[in-house]
């Protein structure tokens, strides 16, 4: 059987290439998603196990650990003297660090899409390295990390300002310095400066965040040790806790990303099923002689089967190696996919022994799984056939059994569709019965699509039917063998849903976007760190502001995490008073104006089931838990939090004071344009800020949405590739079994361009069909998601246009995927085809 | 209409291969096919009788050598011209597989005329099916037609365009001898009733005897030429030829 499976393969190699090709797609989007969030994963072990080396313990604000990326609460810098006085302490030093805004000249410093820091220079622990130049010890003189020195320009010597949360400093850049081995990440800015200036800067004085301690005992010892002199809410850790800590929340983080990436690979791998299954079949078909007469001579159904299971192996085999090589390239792209203009660490790319494993079981699995019915089919042909010249057509009675199946399955793949979208208490996650469901909804309509395929190629092939000959022969060719058109259509229906989906949601939620705008803010005018990155504004342009007569009311809203019912939630600070005036809350219980203090809002989903007045527990990093009253139950802000405090409230529970928005109204009657001029001309003197109004607010939200449906679309794009592969792959099959035809069609009298014309109508015929049934899925997919979310402000928005362009961008990927056979076949010989067995 | 001959071949040549392995299929023939008479081309196999027809008929080249359809050369032609020559001046019937499996009989037999993007003259299709006796499988597909029968939609397709000449690869090779004399008969009422000219290629001596002119080929030669035969007269040349 090996032999005859060797035999099998190097015979049909042309046919089985496109397939192991489509495998290799898939199998290396699945290894590129681990490779990719592994090595993103290994940066940032190297990253915090560096940063933290050059000590043993940390002394810090007590926190919870979820919260553990929030400022705790500052310990005063005296206490450091006291840290260094325990016995084994051989160092102790203080830092802070925090975000400020600055800029060279007239530059904003950094990429516009990551944060700028200020980090206090250390001055007994080596948690740095100096790369050139010195390290910055007096007033006036900074650090920079060398990868924005060289991105920007900027050589010892050079003058950069930096706006702190009240002052705005000058330094002289004296030196490039970087955590060991990292020049750069995700394209931060780094400015390291003086303890002292640094604590002016971000407005600490005479305090620390943490105290870096180096000793020579042991270090639980240690610990212990200088616990023993700490205050309350003041603990001490090891560095590898610390780091531990911070990573097992980046981790979470990498394992959402990873995930995310599983399920584009997901839907390539089980795309490209359809396209393993179909191959399969149409070979198994071709083959019905040479299968049957191996019966004839005495070879068993599990011989057969075995045979065709042996071949798929080797295919499998062969395409999943080829797959991780893919996936090595495939990685590096998604690497700079996902930079999103900023440099993710150069660290190289991992591929561990589990990659290969996933990724081989992956190819295999599915390449033997998508074989086994064609394998069954194959076995089942009778010794007699080899004597045959014409299969027996199917029978109306199993393509009635089919469209049974099919639509039970389509139905099942539903309900859990739904199960899954509302939510359940199944022991398995909701997204896996939403992937179950969608994957059985998509085999169900598949197996439907191939009992009904004729006659309705027949029905969407009526205009095409009408181009002469090449149309009619396209269209009846289509439908020339149900299962193999549904098969193939099935693939593209697979990717054109989820693009339908895409595009559906991404719609929605822009008109959502745009009403929230419109009907929450009554704000005239919104300053917000320019670029998406983490960055914050300095208070003190809230202040310059408040001095303009252009301005009415200005609201400026602060935003940090804390712990809300075991979950991290986004808390928002501000002058409630005056943001109920520029912020429309829909307010559903209580009043925006009565949150003050103590007092707090919620927002409905977070609120449900409570009463104004209810006692509500909030946790800090800085102040732990604190107890608040419910004032006010708000639908929704516009705001990126769920909880709104009072700027008061915030102050005494954060250790950031920085702001993340500022609102403004301006006075009555004067012109937008001439209010914005106004408010620019003190922004500009803060780089990194921008001023928007509501409509380019609205702008700014679509632009985002955009780049995220691009990274979509981007992913899915495997998918789409492949099915198309399959198209090329079933047509060039099908164009080979049809040769004599060909031949005596060319011979009675059809010219290449109207052959030509025919394959390709086919073609589009059948990349139409997997299009509109894909696109009628999505649709209905995304109906259903915003059903099931059942967000009031949440709603469908079809975007028919790009709805038309996907159509037509499925029916020209069909013209594309017929160029090869056409083209082939138009260049067939006549009389050989004519002679073609 | 022109009054010469309806097809030329002259000092055709046709080799297969290099070397050793050279072929001459055929090695300089001259033959005139007259114009609305009925030729039959006879020869033993690997004679290079095929291979003359499907020169003749424009789907192979020369390797030296010209074909003249009409006063068309149609070594000059391109593809394209080529393509249009066969659709309008030339009608076929292979041995087997003469039919579009997806297509009804009737749309077989309007095949050319349909490609060309033109409409079937309704009283010819008349005529052409009710010669062959095809009325009531109009509507059939070829799978469900028996071999005569598709044979016979084949020579209908090959009438349809009143082409200038048919030509015919052992059309009756395949068939039981009933079904085969009854496709000679309505090969030869083409030619009596309609003015026809047809080539057709066959080692039948019952086939040669319905066509006015038999063409004998070795070789890639043609070594002699009978009128107006008979099966016995047939048989009794061909004896002579082998010896
Ligand atoms: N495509 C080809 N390649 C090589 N040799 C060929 C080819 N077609 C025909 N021949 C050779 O040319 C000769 C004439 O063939 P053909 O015209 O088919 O003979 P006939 O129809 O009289 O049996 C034979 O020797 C045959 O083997
Ligand atoms: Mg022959």
């Amino acid at each position: 059987m090996w032999r005859a499976a060797w035999k099998g393969l190097i015979g049909h190699r042309l046919r089985f290439a496109l397939t192991a090709l489509s495998i290799a797609l898939g199998v290396g989007l699945v290894a590129a998603s681990y490779m990719f969030t592994d090595s993103l994963g290994r940066a940032f072990e190297d990253l915090f196990s560096a940063s933290l080396s050059g000590f043993d313990v940390q002394v810090r604000g007590e926190v919870d650990e979820e919260l553990s990326f929030v400022q705790g609460a500052p310990l005063p810098q005296s206490l450091i003297d006291e840290v260094a006085q325990v016995p084994g302490v051989t160092a102790a030093t203080g830092t802070v660090f925090g975000f400020v805004q600055a800029s060279v000249g007239e530059e904003p410093l950094g990429n516009g899409s990551a944060p700028t820091f200020v980090v206090s220079w250390p001055e007994l622990v080596d948690l740095f390295e100096i790369q050139s130049g010195e390290r910055p010890d007096a007033p006036g003189e900074a650090a920079l990390d060398p990868s924005t020195s060289q991105r920007q320009g900027i050589d010892l010597g050079d003058e950069i300002v930096a706006i702190g949360v009240s002052t705005r400093e000058t330094f002289e850049i004296v030196g490039t310095a970087a955590i060991e081995g990292f020049e750069s990440f995700g394209g931060a800015v780094s400015i390291y400066v003086p303890l002292e200036t640094a604590q002016a800067l971000l407005d600490l004085p005479e305090q620390v965040l943490t105290i870096e301690v180096e000793s020579t005992g042991e270090v639980e010892a240690m610990i212990a040790r200088i616990e023993r002199i700490l205050p309350e809410g003041v603990e001490a850790v090891s560095a590898q806790s610390a780091a531990e800590e911070q990573l097992a929340s980046f981790k979470e983080a990498l394992g959402f990303l990873n995930t995310f990436l599983l399920v584009f690979a997901g839907v390539t791998v089980f795309v490209a099923a359809f396209l393993i299954q179909n191959t399969f079949r149409i070979i198994v078909a071709q083959r019905t002689q040479e299968l049957a007469t191996l019966r004839l001579v005495g070879a068993s159904r599990r011989q057969v089967l075995r045979q065709v299971m042996i071949e798929a192996a080797v295919v499998g085999g062969a395409a999943s190696v080829l797959g991780i090589g893919f996936g090595v390239l495939l990685a590096r792209l998604i690497r700079q996919l996902l930079s999103l203009g900023g440099s993710l660490p150069a660290t190289p790319l991992a591929l561990q022994p589990r990659t290969v494993l996933v990724a081989l079981a992956t190819g295999l699995g599915i390449t033997l799984l998508s074989a086994l019915l064609p394998a069954r089919a194959a076995s089942r042909i009778p010794p007699i056939a080899a004597l045959r010249r014409v299969q027996a057509p199917e029978s109306s009675q199993t393509q009635r059994r089919r469209a049974v199946v099919g639509l039970a399955l389509t139905g099942l793949g539903a309900v859990l569709l739904t199960i899954g979208l509302i939510g359940s208490d199944l022991p398995v996650p909701d997204v896996t019965v939403v992937g179950i469901g969608a994957g059985s909804t998509f085999i169900g309509v598949a197996i439907v699509l191939s009992a009904i395929a004729r006659p309705i190629t027949a029905f969407i092939g009526a205009p095409i039917r009408r181009l002469g000959v090449p149309g009619r022969l396209a269209v009846d060719n289509a439908g020339r063998i149900p299962r193999r058109t549904a098969a193939t259509a099935s693939a593209l229906m697979v990717g054109l849903a989820l693009v339908g989906l895409t595009l559906v949601l991404a719609d929605s939620l822009k008109a959502t976007a745009d009403r929230l705008i419109g009907d929450r803010f009554e704000a005239d005018l919104v300053v917000s760190p320019a670029g998406f990155g983490a960055s914050r504004l300095s208070p003190q342009l809230a202040v310059d502001l408040a001095s303009l007569n252009e301005i009415e009311v200005l609201a400026a809203v602060r935003d940090g995490q804390v712990q809300f019912e075991g979950e991290t939630r986004n808390a928002i600070g501000g002058p409630t008073d005056v943001l109920a005036e520029l912020v429309n809350f829909n307010v559903l219980a209580g009043r925006i104006e009565d949150i003050s203090g103590n007092r707090v809002g919620l927002r409905e989903g977070l609120g449900e089931g409570r009463e104004i007045g209810d006692e509500i527990t909030i946790e800090f990093a800085r102040t732990g838990e604190q107890t608040f009253e419910l004032a006010a139950v708000f639908e929704a802000s516009g705001l990126v939090g769920g909880i709104l405090i009072d700027d008061v409230a915030f102050a005494a529970n954060f250790t950031e004071q920085l702001d993340s928005q500022i609102f403004v109204g301006l006075a009555g009657g004067l012109d937008l344009a001439a209010g914005k001029t106004a408010v620019e001309s003190i922004v500009a003197t803060y780089t990194g800020a921008q001023v928007l109004d509501q409509s380019e607010l609205a702008d700014e939200a679509s632009s985002q949405i955009d780049g995220l449906v691009r990274l979509v679309f981007g992913l899915l794009g495997v998918a789409v590739v492949i099915a198309v592969i399959g198209i090329t792959n079933t047509l060039s099959l099908s164009v080979l079994e049809r040769t004599r035809e060909i031949g005596l069609l060319r011979a009675v009298g059809m010219n290449r361009r109207q052959l030509r014309r025919a394959i390709s109508l086919e073609s589009i015929l059948i990349a139409s069909l997997g299009g509109l049934l894909g696109m009628g899925l999505g649709l209905t997919f995304a109906w259903a998601v915003i059903e099931a979310i059942d967000a009031e402000f949440l709603r469908l928005s079809i975007p028919w246009g790009q709805v038309g362009l996907a159509l037509a961008g499925a029916a020209v990927a069909g013209l594309l995927a017929a160029l090869i056979p056409a083209w082939r076949a138009s260049r067939r010989n006549i009389l050989t085809a004519i002679a073609y067995e | 209409m022109n009054q010469g001959p309806a097809a030329q071949a002259i000092e055709a040549t046709k080799v297969y291969g290099e070397g050793t392995a050279e072929v001459r299929a055929l090695d300089g023939i001259t033959l005139d096919i007259e114009r609305g008479r009925f030729t039959a081309i006879m020869g033993p196999s690997g004679s290079g009788k095929s291979t003359l027809l499907h020169c003749l008929a424009g789907l192979d080249d020369l390797t030296s050598g010209s074909i003249r359809i009409g006063d068309v050369d149609i070594g000059t032609l391109d593809d394209d011209d080529l393509t249009r020559l066969r659709r309008d001046r030339i009608g076929f019937v292979f041995q087997a597989f003469n039919l579009v499996p997806t297509l009804n009989a009737e749309e077989n037999i309007t095949l050319p005329i349909a490609i060309a993007g033109r409409k079937p003259e309704k009283e010819w299709l008349n005529v052409v099916v009710s010669t062959l006796q095809l009325g009531d499988r109009l509507s059939h597909r070829p799978s469900q037609l028996s071999g005569g029968q598709q044979q016979r939609v084949a020579a209908a397709r090959a009438l349809i365009t009143r082409p200038d000449l048919i030509f015919a690869d052992e059309p009756s090779g395949n068939l039981d001898s009933r079904s085969g004399n009854q496709l000679l008969e309505f090969l030869r009422e083409a030619v009596d009733q309609f003015g026809q000219t047809i080539v057709m290629v066959t080692h039948d001596a019952n086939a040669a005897a319905v066509a006015d002119r038999i063409v004998f080929l070795a070789d890639g030669q043609v070594i002699d030429e009978m009128t107006s035969p008979t099966a016995p007269s047939i048989l009794d040349r061909l004896k002579h030829l082998e010896s």
